[in-house]
């Protein structure tokens, strides 16, 4: 289903994998790769398009940010910097951000994955093993043995 | 929850590309799929792609107070560290080793300590007599995170005795390859104490040594490490401080094999004072003089084709008039050449009263050539006399001035600001006649061993 605006902008409706729907600008959503790859391929004429593995909370913010990279076009460089810095402050852990780069990587928007994935980074730099294991729920599949060698062998990034 | 982690593998990747060494190095311990990660060649290449990438972005990695005194080194946020060769040396008696200590840092308050061969040194030069030092080991050049080392025979230079230290053991260093071939110097090498090179990793700590064929090595020799693309090899080169057909050694880190060549075409020329050169786009660069015409040059290594490269200047007539003919010589400090954000930046000082910046762009390209701004000598200033480092994002230069001391200029106010120094470092005055072999040099933080090339 397509809808036209007054300002003759094509609008593109978006439904999340728990049915929530969000009718946005084409050149807004068209910042994901994959959407804009559906708009051409003419899935969009009918219906809406379907995001099984976004969630409508996920949605709504990955729609934020497409908004705001798809209207700044001459706007400072600094000023989007610092509306990322506080967008990605706004997701709030690490769960969170998680969410939004697999949808980043799912829809396809390099500048929302790179963000994402630096603000992770930046997160984890500092954490030990342990830490970064229960972040994310990760199974330390070592034996002791193999343990002792990794660990012996890197011990200066330990001090 | 599991779905999240099952999806989060294919993700893993593009943050820990994002990560300091250091962190990836913990990070091993994580799990075998992640230790499989950070030990992928390909990951190396990608993080060292990433590393570049955040020069050229992010130009805007050194601060101020990251700056320190030049002898302790400098560094920036964590990507980009230098390395000092620390004058202070333990001298040990003869045919014993003479160790050099290097020194890098991680921020301004906290300095870390690297030796590549000893520890704990205690200063046995006093600063009154630095110029009758000539260290063993020198620190000659970078290329993507790997430190080019030279360590030369206890008597190769003019002796020092030292009655301090006289039988102290030789502690040997665990991550220090003894098995390295070494270059097979004759009968009688092991009467002589031999000459190699290490490949160092500062960041990693891995060091590879490897022998160095005749002829015995001169302490002016212009030393150089890059990588060849072609081959997918890095490559050390040697070369006589001036070309006047003497061979030029090159040596391929990946079989380990040296081969001479005469690669200098018809280049005739002199290295200024510098002799350490300028990694940029992963090539050595020197300025030199041109014997006979007295044109200035700028020359460079390319690997691949294992020759040396005329540079060309900016297409500029105000370059044109400075690099031809011979204009004011006066102690080879004319040209200069620095790094700007992993690329070629060029200086010209006139008459040491103006600097004038360049920088290239795309390297090789002519036409890349961008001026970066002029800095003239305003009334409070001395004259600018020495090397020009770094280029800030902003624009700021940061170099050393006719002191030991580091310097940013901001084209902005127009304005020279002198940064803080740690006094504890000690105090000592760079402008010897072997003030080249303490200037820093700088790497980059990254995962390339010296074995897997």
């Amino acid at each position: 289903m397509s809808i036209t605006t007054e300002n003759n902008e094509k609008m593109i409706t978006l439904m999340s994998s728990d049915g929530e729907e969000f009718v946005v600008e084409e050149a807004v959503a068209a910042q994901s790769q994959t959407i804009k790859h559906l708009i051409e391929d003419g899935c969009s004429t009918e219906g809406s398009i379907p995001l099984p593995n976004v969630t409508g909370r996920v949605l709504s913010e990955v729609i934020q940010y497409c908004k705001k990279h798809s209207s700044s076009d001459d706007k400072e460089e600094k000023e989007l910097e610092a509306w990322d810095a506080e967008f990605v402050k706004a997701a709030d852990d690490h769960v969170a951000l998680t969410d939004l780069m697999m949808a980043a990587n799912f829809l396809d928007i390099k500048g929302l994955l790179d963000l994402v994935a630096q603000t992770l980074a930046n997160m984890i730099t500092g954490k030990s093993p342990e830490e970064v294991r229960r972040m994310w729920n990760i199974k330390n599949d070592f034996t002791p043995e193999e343990a002792e060698k990794v660990r012996k062998e890197n011990q200066w990034a330990f001090e | 929850m599991s779905q999240q982690i099952a999806l989060l593998e294919d993700l893993v990747r593009d943050i820990l590309v994002r990560l300091p060494v250091k962190s990836l190095a913990r990070f091993k311990s994580v799990c075998n799929s992640w230790l499989g990660t950070i030990s992928d060649p390909d990951f190396t290449r990608d993080h060292l792609d990433h590393v570049y990438s955040q020069l050229k972005d992010d130009g805007d990695y050194l601060n101020d107070h990251d700056i320190i005194k030049h002898n302790t080194l400098i560094t920036a946020d964590s990507s980009y560290r230098v390395v000092y060769q620390e004058r202070r040396c333990k001298l040990r008696p003869k045919k014993r080793r003479r160790r050099s200590k290097f020194v890098s840092n991680k921020a301004y308050s906290e300095a870390e300590t690297i030796d590549v061969l000893d520890d704990q040194l205690p200063n046995l030069f006093p600063n009154d007599q630095p110029d009758r030092f000539i260290p063993k080991h020198f620190v000659r050049s970078s290329c993507d995170g790997l430190v080019l080392i030279t360590v030369h025979p206890e008597d190769a230079f003019p002796e020092l005795d030292d009655p301090a230290h006289p039988e102290d053991a030789s502690p040997e260093l665990d991550d220090y390859h003894e098995e390295e071939d070494y270059w097979e110097m004759g009968d009688d090498y092991r009467d002589q104490e031999e000459e190699y090179l290490l490949i160092y990793n500062p960041t990693t700590r891995e060091c590879k040594r490897v022998g160095v064929p005749p002829p015995s090595c001169y302490y002016l020799d212009a030393w150089g490490i890059g990588y060849d693309h072609i081959s997918q090899s890095y490559k050390v080169v040697r070369a006589p401080p001036s070309g006047v057909g003497t061979p030029v050694q090159v040596l391929s880190l990946k079989t380990d094999s040296w081969k001479t060549t005469t690669p200098f075409d018809d280049i005739v020329y002199r290295i200024q004072q510098d002799f350490k050169p300028v990694t940029a786009n992963r090539c050595p660069h020197w300025a030199v003089i041109k014997t006979k015409t007295d044109d200035q040059l700028i020359i460079y290594f390319d690997p691949s084709e294992e020759i040396f490269k005329v540079m060309p200047p900016p297409p500029s007539t105000e370059a044109k008039d400075f690099l031809s003919g011979p204009a004011d010589r006066g102690n080879g400090w004319d040209l200069q050449i620095f790094e700007v954000r992993g690329g070629l930046g060029l200086c010209m000082n006139k008459a040491r009263e103006e600097l004038s910046l360049w920088w290239m762009k795309e390297h090789g390209v002519t036409e890349s050539w961008t001026k970066l701004y002029n800095v003239c000598k305003t009334p409070t200033s001395k004259v600018f006399f020495t090397k020009p480092w770094f280029l800030t994002k902003r624009g700021k230069l940061l170099f050393v001035w006719n002191d030991d001391t580091f310097y940013s200029y901001d084209p902005g106010s127009h304005t020279v600001k002198a940064l803080p120094r740690l006094d504890h470092i000690g105090q000592r005055n760079i402008l010897t006649y072997w003030y080249w072999t303490s200037l820093p040099t700088p790497y980059i933080e990254t995962l390339v061993s010296p074995f897997t090339t």
